[in-house]
């Protein structure tokens, strides 16, 4: 049994210092994911707190088959949906997916015009409509399939391509100040500042 | 995963928009952030007790009776080194601290000597150095080189943490007094280093060095517990 396994089982049978030793490894990770889901700190805070609970009652189901980092990002991912859930943001995602008219106008000229640049891709993340964040983070930051987004947001996969197309659109079009500077630094070792 | 990419060139405006390519590297910038744990382990571990998911260790806890208590005060804002110092100023002290860190979490010279030749690199690049190589690797992009850095952060609390358990050294120095030192020291630096997040969030070499001295003081915590006398409680910590 590895260390890594020793810890889990210790933590499985309710030693505190395994368990803290899990929440510390991978708390920057897990809470990462939960602040960019939520996109706003104090509803995360809450809900990261939910996450770990959650996490460490299913721990006796983890059957080390996958890295815990990578089942503990499964909970954290189901869970924080759930939470939003809640609070009623997802009611909008979906509905954002039958009508996007809620999203901010597509119109580059307008959104220089009102100064809504963004100095950073979760800056910008936090200007796209819930359902076009919500299925953007899912897909392109932690890697789901349309078919999974679509299961946890019981939406069609079509809804979710589309969502997904208009928001790296639109952020292209907010983070478009920044090309010129990133273009310049890509693929080069080192030296891009954004 | 599917991608709209062929889509999104076609319409592409070049002089309005970001590329795709470059959109796909803020992406995996984003994908390898991380940050300070939004809960504390206090909090958390009240709520873990009471769902029953961390055992009662009344009975098995008889170590410790003295009371550790750290500084409870965060540094304030604005004053101190963390402010005054400046930016690049700031990088190299937090360099300078994570080497500190290195040295009293693992006493692994050679494994830590390399990390902090890595760190001192990416310092060095981040203040203005074209290119980092690693052992003889060259890096083919940020992701790559901030990949490696994690990677090696984590080898290196591990082994840090396995040669703490091993270690016998401080027994035979004095006992809990090294660690209670250690541990005051490494509370200093976490909470500079967190005043130091609240000016530059997303600063990668600053979150790593938070988490290298967060690792580092939990590491300590546990040596602490382990090395008082039997009958003494930790209250605080």
């Amino acid at each position: 049994m590895t260390t890594h396994q020793t810890i889990v089982q210790r933590a499985v049978e309710g030693d505190e210092r395994a368990l803290r030793q899990l929440w510390m490894e991978n708390a920057p990770h897990i809470d990462a994911v939960v602040l960019r889901l939520c996109g706003d700190r104090d509803l995360a805070a809450d809900v990261a707190q939910e996450v770990w609970i959650q996490i460490f009652r299913a721990l006796p189901s983890y059957r080390g088959d996958s890295q815990f980092g990578t089942w503990a990002h499964r909970i954290a991912v189901n869970r924080t949906l759930n939470a939003l859930r809640k609070v009623r943001r997802i009611a909008k995602v979906e509905m954002d997916v039958e009508d996007d008219t809620a999203a901010a106008p597509d119109n580059p000229e307008a959104d220089t015009e009102r100064g809504i640049m963004a100095e950073s891709i979760d800056q910008a993340v936090k200007q796209l409509s819930p359902g076009a964040r919500t299925v953007f983070l899912l897909h392109d930051v932690e890697g789901y399939t349309h078919e999974e987004i679509a299961s946890e947001l019981g939406i069609t996969t079509g809804g979710s391509k589309s969502q997904l197309f208009k928001a790296r659109a639109k952020l292209r079009r907010l983070l478009a100040h920044l090309s010129d500077g990133f273009s310049a630094g890509v693929g080069q070792e080192h030296g891009t500042t954004i | 995963m599917d991608s709209p990419l062929a889509l999104d060139k076609s319409m592409a405006l070049p002089s309005k928009e970001l590329s795709d390519r470059s959109l796909d590297a803020l992406i995996t910038r984003e994908q390898t952030r991380v940050v300070a744990p939004l809960t504390e382990w206090h909090h958390l571990s009240m709520s873990l007790k009471q769902e029953g998911l961390i055992r009662d260790a009344a009975g098995q806890r008889t170590r410790s009776e003295r009371a550790y208590v750290p500084s409870a005060e965060p540094a304030p804002r604005g004053s101190g080194w963390v402010r005054t110092t400046g930016r690049w100023t700031l990088r190299l002290a937090a360099s300078a601290a994570l080497v500190g860190v290195g040295i009293v979490a693992g006493r692994g010279m050679t494994f830590g000597q390399s990390l902090i030749t890595q760190i001192q690199q990416a310092v060095s690049d981040s203040t203005g150095g074209s290119s980092v190589h690693v052992a003889g690797k060259p890096f083919t992009s940020p992701a790559s080189a901030r990949q490696t850095l994690l990677r090696a952060q984590t080898d290196y609390q591990s082994a840090a943490a396995f040669l703490d358990a091993s270690d016998s050294i401080p027994q035979r120095l004095g006992g809990s007094s090294l660690y209670e030192d250690r541990l005051a020291g490494l509370d200093e630096m976490t909470t500079a280093s967190l005043s130091a997040l609240k000016d530059a969030p997303r600063d990668p070499l600053l979150n790593q060095y938070f988490l290298s001295a967060a690792a580092a003081r939990e590491a300590t915590l546990q040596q602490l517990g382990n090395s008082l006398p039997v009958g003494a409680t930790m209250e605080r910590f």
